[in-house]
Formats: structure tokens, C-alpha cells, sequence
């Protein structure tokens, strides 16, 4: 599943995207290593959801290229990335309020199936064995998550927390090369964040990368391998947390003032 | 999905229950089989209509363009150019595919009541063609002497003959879309009907499943449509006017989306209640308006829904049906 | 052809009071009222009541206008919001459906399935106007009744809305309802005023075309439909849009009338226009955002 071990998953270079008069992405570039977390930071409007949507192709830039796995991914529809391995989640939490937490989970391995209209219909053998599978998948997904519990719970009666662990587990249920995620920990508390930082510690272990957006200073430092800090749309930093934590530029801009809001959370 | 288990075991034998009352039906209620195959027939249209509605999540205010496309379809076909009967239900089934696919992609992109205004405007369209064309489908007059049906050699014209054959293709319809609705095609619908984005994001390309809902939709009308004349041995304009067009949403709106009782009731009971009497005939639409007007507000699973709530609290079990999350959630965003 | 034309603009002011009524509501609450073409029915056989029980038309007009304005506002309170809290717009429109049906049923159970026509407002003669070589135009003081009150409807209303507070507010809250809440506006009084002002509309368009044609129970359908395109080919919220929509509407219906008997005229001509709406969804004077996913 990985790719050569120095050869990035994803490389973008000059991304640009400008709305009328404001630059919301501002010639970005960076890439993102094998099995590695690559966190993104910046302050509120600094163009991190425009950046993944520009990547996922939500929206289209004015300049720049992403190479994805030798894909030129700009060029891809939306619907097609999970196919050639790369599944996002959103900022706010989009699990289907009326299916249960298990068929959730086995939407995220959809890319993975074939059955169409007519097999589903016509309960053809092909699609009862990929609902098997499905179903097998997703009960293991949940059992990694330690959710297994939540598994016949309707998506609009699950808490906060665990609906969004499972969207990180139903990105995970496709077996994505890279995954991006739209701060995952919004609205987490201090147990369920450790929780989340340990399962993306094991899902990049386990050879998937991710691109990371977060506001939660603290579990960007302790699990990140890369740390790209934006802000107003123009890269401010990149490199390993540490040296990036100590930079006077982005302390300056962005952690001087956010490091006090994150300790009174 | 796991049923609990006194469901499982109630299932069959419920099965087996209801599948015999329904062949005894004709036999149970003599003089009313005129009805249930009517009902039988608006049966099929909305477990069509309830794949893009209840389950995409799409409003269609035009399945009469399909109803149309089988019903003057089949009767052109065999009395104009003298086709087997059954050849001139599939290719006209075919066609409402062809014409659902083509339509779909431009008008499932649009949003809410401009969807609703478009396919209104197929339901104006439709009885505009059919009033007008008078050399093609005869005009406001419309088109008669189609023949019965024929399968296999025998000629199904008695109304017990189509209650018969319209409860097959009814059966098989309610399994084919509660196939769907339990498959990977439904959990994806629920995806696209939630959050088209997010199931871009799964690998689900939202217009696809739109339009293949679409289509079944369509080649569901057109069948019913199909068969409406050549149990009628007749086909009409009033047929297939804007009022059926509005009053096929509303059975399925009436009755409950998403299941397969629901859309029974709906269409039994917008059916049944101008049947009561001639003196109620004068209050039938008052009554009727009234009634769909609470439903909507108040009971948001429809009658079927309702009942089940109902049920649920006095036997005092979880309602079941096999979507857990199928109730009011309160989440205004749940569309129907 | 001129006055077929003529004819076609006429009904087209009776759609545009409809679309208007239609328009004002659906930018407060983003809901389309489609029971408003069975209000307009209604509005005009209680006209055609009052005025034979011995009451001149024009007060028959203005008590009309009154009782529908407080009417819809009723309507709004009783059935329609308790509606919308629950449940969504999709859903919604359908409710607005139901309350047509009921109000075609109201409409049969107390005036029967007979047709109803009116009395003019003025007694008069028409007149005939001659333009030459286009022919000529033969005008009933009616019709001149019709283009005048659309003039005063909407001239009054764009004055409130542009030159009053409350027209203000009613916009902000148009623009932005959910800012408009927070800000400390009542929306519900809001709301209420919205439906008040579209239930005058619906008087005034069915106290003054019942006089020229025959209306019965079952022509809500038609109204509605025709209110509804109207609105929509205007653009949804725009007040001006919607009347533009609703002259076209019944421009095109005349058209047509010509070559077809009148039913397929309406039905062709509401056809044709959502076709053209296929090409530009936002309407004429609508917003390209509303519309696509």
C-alpha cells in the first residue's frame, strides 16, 4: 500500500485560489510522506478548509498542481479520489442521522464495491457476499475504535465525541493511502482527544498517511511528523514540530496568541 | 441488520399471513376488487417514486411523463402497430428509463423547489401532449379499444385476472426497493439525500445514484402505466393530468416514506375515500385536504409511521423497521 | 391579435397580484404558499356572496381586502407555522398543497360545483381603441379596474418596502432571516405581516377578475400553478420579477389561445416557460445561488 518509502503520497505546489478580491490560498506547497502525520495550522480564515477543498476538488484554483500517487487529482471528480486512495472528513460531523453507526462505517468502504442498482435489487450473490464483507469490515473498524457498543445506534442519537470518531473510522473503513482531516477533535474533550490521537498514531502505523487541520495545539505537537502553519493563505513555516513550535516568525503570528486559549480549554 | 429476535421469528409467519389474505382478497371483499386493482396499480408508481423520494430524498412532481410514456406507449404499440402485449409493456419501460437517465442529469442538480417546479413542469408537459397531439394519442378523447393484456396464451381481462397479475408485479416491486433501501444502493441514497459532499468524499457520485433512483422511479410508472390501459382497455389526458401528478406525491407523503405499508396505506386510503358514498363525495376533497394538511405536520413518518408509533407504545417495544434512526429526530434538516 | 394580446396581459395582471402574494412570502419564510391560488378563488366567490346580498362591489372590494389580509394571517398562525417548526420545506410545500385541496373542498361544499362571475366595480360600457393598422382594442372598464389596482398593489407595496421601517426590516429579514432573529427582530410579526399583505393580493386579484370570467371551485389548481411559475420564472423574492413573470405568463397564454382552445393554451404555455426556466433557473430577476446544489 505505501508507495517507494521516499517518494511523498502528495505533493502540492502552488495552490492559489482567490475569491473576488481576498486570496484565500496563497501559492501553497507541501508534501506529504508515507505513512506520516502532516498536520496544518493557522488561524481561523488562514485557508485550511480551502486548501483540502482544493485538493479534494470542491473548488477549483486559480494556479498550482497536486500530485496524488502520480495522479494529477485536479483533474479528478470528487467521487473518484477514495477509488486511488484518498478520503476526507468535514469540519462538522456528516454521518447519515438515519442509518446506524455500523452502516455508516460501511459506507466508508463503498469505492470498494461494485454492486449497482440492479444487483442490490435483485439480491444478486455479488452483492449479498460484498454486504458480508461490508459488514464484517465496519464491525472491525468498530472494534479498533473500541465502539462496537455504538454499532446498532442511529446516527443522530450518537454523542458528539463518538460520531466524530467515526467519521475518522469511516474514512478508515475504505483503507485510504492518505487521509485528510478537518479537525477531528472539534468539540472533543480532554479524554476523547488523547483517544483520537492514539487511533491516528495507529492508522499511520499502519501505513496510512494523514493530512491533519486542527486548532488543538497540544495534540498537533505530540503526534505530528510535519507541521505546515498558514496563515492569511501564505505558508509561514514547514518542518518537524519542535523546530517549528520554536520559530520566532510563527509564534509571532499565530501560537503567541492562541497557546493561552489553549490552555483554558 | 440485526432484527431482535422475536422480530425474526414473527417474520415468516407474518409473511405467510399477509400473503395469503392478499390471495383471498378478491374472494374476502367481493365487489371491491375494482379498487385494489386500482390501488394495486398507484401501488406500483409510488414504491417507484418512494426510491427518489423517501430515499434520495428528491421530490418529483411528474411521474405522470412516465405513467404516460407506458400508458400511451403499450396502447400505440398494440392497437396502432399490432405488438404483443407484453413487448409493448417492456419497451415503453425502456424508453421511461432512457428519457429518466437523460432528464435526470439535468434536472437532479437542481435544488428544492426549483426540482419541484421542473418536474411540474414534465406533469404540465405530459397532459399538454396528451390533450394536444390528437393525431398521435387521440387527443382530449384519448385512446381506446387496447386490448387486455395477454401472457402466456391467456387473455387477462376480469378484474380478478389483474388483481392477480398486479399483485405479482406489486410484490415484486415492494422487494425489489426494500432490496435497495437494505442494500449499499440504499445506505449510499442516505448518504447522497444527507450530505451530497460528504458522499463525494465516500466515493459515491451523487448525480449516478440520483438518476439510477430516478430511473427506477420511472420504469415503475411506466409498467404501471402500461398495465392502467390494458385494464381500462383505455388511456385518457385525465389520466395523466397535473392533479394525478400532485395527488401521486401526496399518497406517498400520506402514507410514509421508506417503507412498504406505507405507501399502501396512502394510496388506499386517497383512492378509498371518494368510494365511501355519494353524500361524503361533496366533503371528500374538504376532508381530504384537512387530513393531509395534519399528517404532514404531525405525524412526519406519515399514517404508517404514526401507527407504528402507536403500536410501539402500546405493546411497548421498540418500533423496528430495519433503519434504526427511521423516526423524528427532530433535525429539521431531515427531509422527509 | 392586438386584443388577444390585450386579453392575455389582463390575465396577466390577475397572475402577477397572485405571484406577487406568492413572491412576499416565500422571501420571509422560504416557503411557496401554493394555497394562494385557492385564496384568490375563494376571495372571489365570497366577493360574488357579498355582492349578492345587495352589497356595492367596491365596498364589497374593501371588505374583502380587509378580511383576507387578517385572514391569511390566520392561516399563517394556525396551520402554517406550527408546520414549518416541525418540519422541512420540501415537506412544506406539500402542507401548502393540502391547504389548496381543503380550500377547493371548502369551496365545493359551501358554493357547490357551479361556475361564479361578478359584477363590475363601475357600470360602464366598453370602449373601443383603434392603433391603425394593428386593429383595434375593445376595453371594459373591468379590465381597466384590473391594471389599476395591480398599479396601486404594487406601487404600495414598494413603497412600504423601500421607504417604511417596517419595509426595512421586512427586507433585512428577507435577505437574512436567521440574522434578522438575532438581531431582536420579530420574525413571527413579520411573518404574519408578509401573509396579511399576500392575502390582500389574493383579494384584490379575485374581486376583480371574477366580474370578467367564470371561477369555480376547482380553478384553484389552476391559479396556483400559474401564481407558482409566475413566481418562480420572475424570480423567487423579487416583487418586481414576479410580476414580470405573471404579464409574460398571461401574454404567452393568449398567444397561444389563438391557435388552441384555452385550456391547452394554459397548460402549453406554462410548459413553454418552464422550459425556459430549464435555461436560466434563477429566473429573470433571481439570484443564480438559490438554485443549484
Amino acid at each position: 500500500m505505501t508507495a517507494a518509502a521516499d517518494r511523498p503520497v502528495l505533493t502540492a505546489a502552488g495552490l492559489t485560489r482567490r475569491f473576488g478580491g481576498v486570496t484565500a490560498v496563497d501559492r501553497v506547497g507541501f508534501t506529504v510522506a508515507p505513512a506520516s502525520i502532516r498536520a496544518v495550522i493557522g488561524p481561523n480564515g488562514a485557508g485550511k478548509t480551502t486548501l483540502l477543498d482544493l485538493i479534494t476538488g470542491f473548488t477549483r484554483p486559480d494556479a498550482g498542481t497536486v500530485d496524488f500517487l502520480g495522479h494529477d487529482v485536479l483533474r479528478l471528480a470528487p467521487h473518484r479520489l477514495p477509488g486511488i486512495g484518498l478520503m476526507r472528513t468535514f469540519q462538522s460531523a456528516r454521518l447519515v442521522p438515519r442509518l446506524t453507526a455500523r452502516q455508516n462505517v460501511m459506507l466508508g468502504a463503498h469505492h470498494l464495491t461494485r454492486a449497482g442498482f440492479l444487483a442490490d435489487g435483485l439480491r444478486l450473490p455479488r452483492a449479498r457476499r460484498e454486504q458480508r464483507a461490508l459488514a464484517e469490515r465496519a464491525d472491525a473498524v468498530l472494534d479498533f475504535l473500541d465502539l462496537r457498543r455504538y454499532a446498532d445506534t442511529a446516527g443522530a442519537d450518537l454523542p458528539t465525541g463518538v460520531a466524530r470518531l467515526l467519521e475518522v473510522g469511516r474514512a478508515l473503513a475504505g483503507a485510504p493511502t492518505l487521509l485528510l482531516l478537518d479537525e477531528p477533535a472539534a468539540g472533543l474533550d480532554g479524554t476523547e482527544t488523547r483517544e483520537l490521537a492514539g487511533v491516528l498514531r495507529g492508522v499511520a502505523a499502519a501505513g496510512t498517511a494523514i493530512v491533519l487541520i486542527e486548532h488543538d495545539v497540544e495534540l498537533v505537537m505530540s503526534i505530528s511528523d510535519q507541521v505546515l502553519v498558514l496563515d492569511a493563505g501564505a505558508v509561514l513555516a514547514d518542518g518537524p514540530p519542535a523546530q517549528v513550535r520554536a520559530d520566532p516568525v510563527v509564534l509571532a503570528a499565530y501560537l503567541g496568541s492562541e497557546a493561552p486559549a489553549e490552555e483554558a480549554r | 441488520m440485526s432484527a431482535a429476535p422475536t422480530g425474526a421469528r414473527r417474520r415468516p409467519l407474518t409473511l405467510l399471513v399477509t400473503a395469503a389474505v392478499l390471495l383471498a382478497l378478491p374472494w374476502l371483499t367481493p365487489g371491491w376488487t375494482e379498487l385494489l386493482v386500482i390501488v394495486e396499480i398507484f401501488l406500483l408508481v409510488v414504491l417507484g417514486l418512494d426510491v427518489l423520494t423517501g430515499q434520495a430524498g428528491q421530490i418529483s412532481l411528474g411521474q405522470t411523463l412516465f405513467l404516460a410514456i407506458g400508458g400511451y406507449g403499450a396502447g400505440l404499440l398494440t392497437v396502432r402497430a399490432g405488438w404483443p402485449s407484453w413487448l409493448a409493456v417492456v419497451v415503453p419501460a425502456l424508453v421511461a428509463a432512457a428519457v429518466a437517465a437523460v432528464l435526470g442529469r439535468a434536472f437532479l442538480r437542481l435544488r428544492g423547489y426549483y426540482l419541484a417546479l421542473a418536474t411540474l413542469g414534465l406533469a404540465v408537459v405530459t397532459q399538454a401532449g396528451a390533450t394536444g397531439l390528437t393525431s398521435v394519442t387521440g387527443g382530449p378523447s384519448g385512446l381506446v379499444g387496447v386490448p387486455s393484456l395477454s401472457l402466456f396464451g391467456l387473455t387477462v381481462f376480469s378484474d380478478r385476472a389483474n388483481y392477480y397479475v398486479l399483485l405479482v408485479l406489486c410484490a415484486l416491486a415492494a422487494w425489489f426497493t426494500a432490496n435497495l433501501r437494505r442494500g449499499q444502493t440504499g445506505r449510499a441514497l442516505a448518504a447522497v439525500e444527507h450530505d451530497p459532499q460528504a458522499a463525494a468524499m465516500l466515493g459515491i457520485d451523487p448525480a449516478r445514484y440520483r438518476t439510477g433512483a430516478f430511473v427506477v422511479a420511472a420504469v415503475a410508472a411506466s409498467v404501471a402505466g402500461s398495465l392502467y390501459a390494458y385494464y381500462l382497455r383505455f388511456i385518457s389526458p385525465d389520466l395523466v393530468s397535473v392533479t394525478v401528478a400532485l395527488s401521486i406525491v401526496i399518497m406517498l407523503a400520506l402514507g410514509g416514506v421508506r417503507t412498504v405499508v406505507g405507501p399502501l396505506l396512502g394510496v388506499a386510503l386517497l383512492q378509498g375515500l371518494p368510494l365511501i358514498g355519494q353524500s361524503f363525495a361533496l366533503w371528500q376533497p374538504l376532508v381530504a385536504g384537512l387530513v393531509l394538511v395534519l399528517v404532514l405536520t404531525y405525524l412526519p413518518g406519515g399514517l404508517w409511521g404514526g401507527l407504528r408509533s402507536l403500536i410501539a407504545r402500546v405493546g411497548n417495544r421498540a418500533a423496528g423497521d430495519r433503519t434504526t434512526g427511521d423516526r423524528a429526530t427532530g433535525d429539521r434538516a431531515e427531509t422527509w | 391579435m392586438l386584443q388577444v394580446l390585450f386579453g392575455g396581459l389582463i390575465d396577466g395582471c390577475v397572475y402577477a397580484l397572485v405571484a406577487v402574494g406568492m413572491s412576499l412570502v416565500y422571501s420571509i419564510t422560504r416557503v411557496i404558499n401554493l394555497a394562494q391560488g385557492g385564496f384568490v378563488v375563494l376571495a372571489a366567490l365570497v366577493t360574488v356572496s357579498l355582492q349578492a346580498a345587495g352589497v356595492p362591489p367596491l365596498v364589497a372590494l374593501v371588505v374583502v381586502l380587509v378580511g383576507f389580509a387578517a385572514l391569511l394571517a390566520g392561516v399563517d398562525r394556525a396551520v402554517l407555522r406550527p408546520a414549518a417548526r416541525r418540519i422541512g420545506n420540501q415537506r412544506m410545500l406539500l402542507v401548502t398543497v393540502g391547504l389548496l385541496q381543503a380550500i377547493s373542498g371548502l369551496l365545493l361544499v359551501v358554493w357547490g360545483n357551479l361556475p361564479y362571475t361578478g359584477r363590475p366595480f363601475t357600470a360602464g360600457r366598453p370602449w373601443t381603441v383603434t392603433a391603425g393598422a394593428l386593429g383595434g382594442v375593445t376595453v371594459q372598464p373591468q379590465q381597466v379596474w384590473i391594471v389599476a389596482l395591480l398599479l396601486v398593489a404594487v406601487l404600495a407595496l414598494a413603497g412600504l418596502l423601500r421607504y417604511t421601517e417596517l419595509g426595512l426590516t421586512m427586507r433585512a429579514t428577507a435577505s437574512r432571516p436567521d440574522a434578522a432573529r438575532l438581531v431582536g427582530v420579530d420574525t413571527d410579526r413579520i411573518r404574519l405581516i408578509a401573509f396579511g399583505l399576500s392575502g390582500a393580493m389574493a383579494a384584490l386579484a379575485g374581486a376583480a377578475v371574477v366580474p370578467i370570467t367564470f371561477l369555480q371551485f376547482d380553478t384553484t389548481t389552476s391559479y396556483a400553478v400559474s401564481g407558482f411559475v409566475a413566481a418562480v420564472l420572475g424570480g423567487l423574492g423579487s416583487i418586481g420579477g414576479a410580476v414580470l413573470g405573471g404579464l409574460l405568463l398571461g401574454v404567452v397564454e393568449g398567444v397561444f389561445s389563438r391557435y388552441t382552445g384555452s385550456s391547452l393554451a394554459q397548460v402549453a404555455a406554462i410548459g413553454l416557460l418552464i422550459g425556459l426556466l430549464l435555461v436560466r433557473p434563477a429566473g429573470l430577476l433571481g439570484r443564480a445561488e438559490e438554485v443549484r446544489r
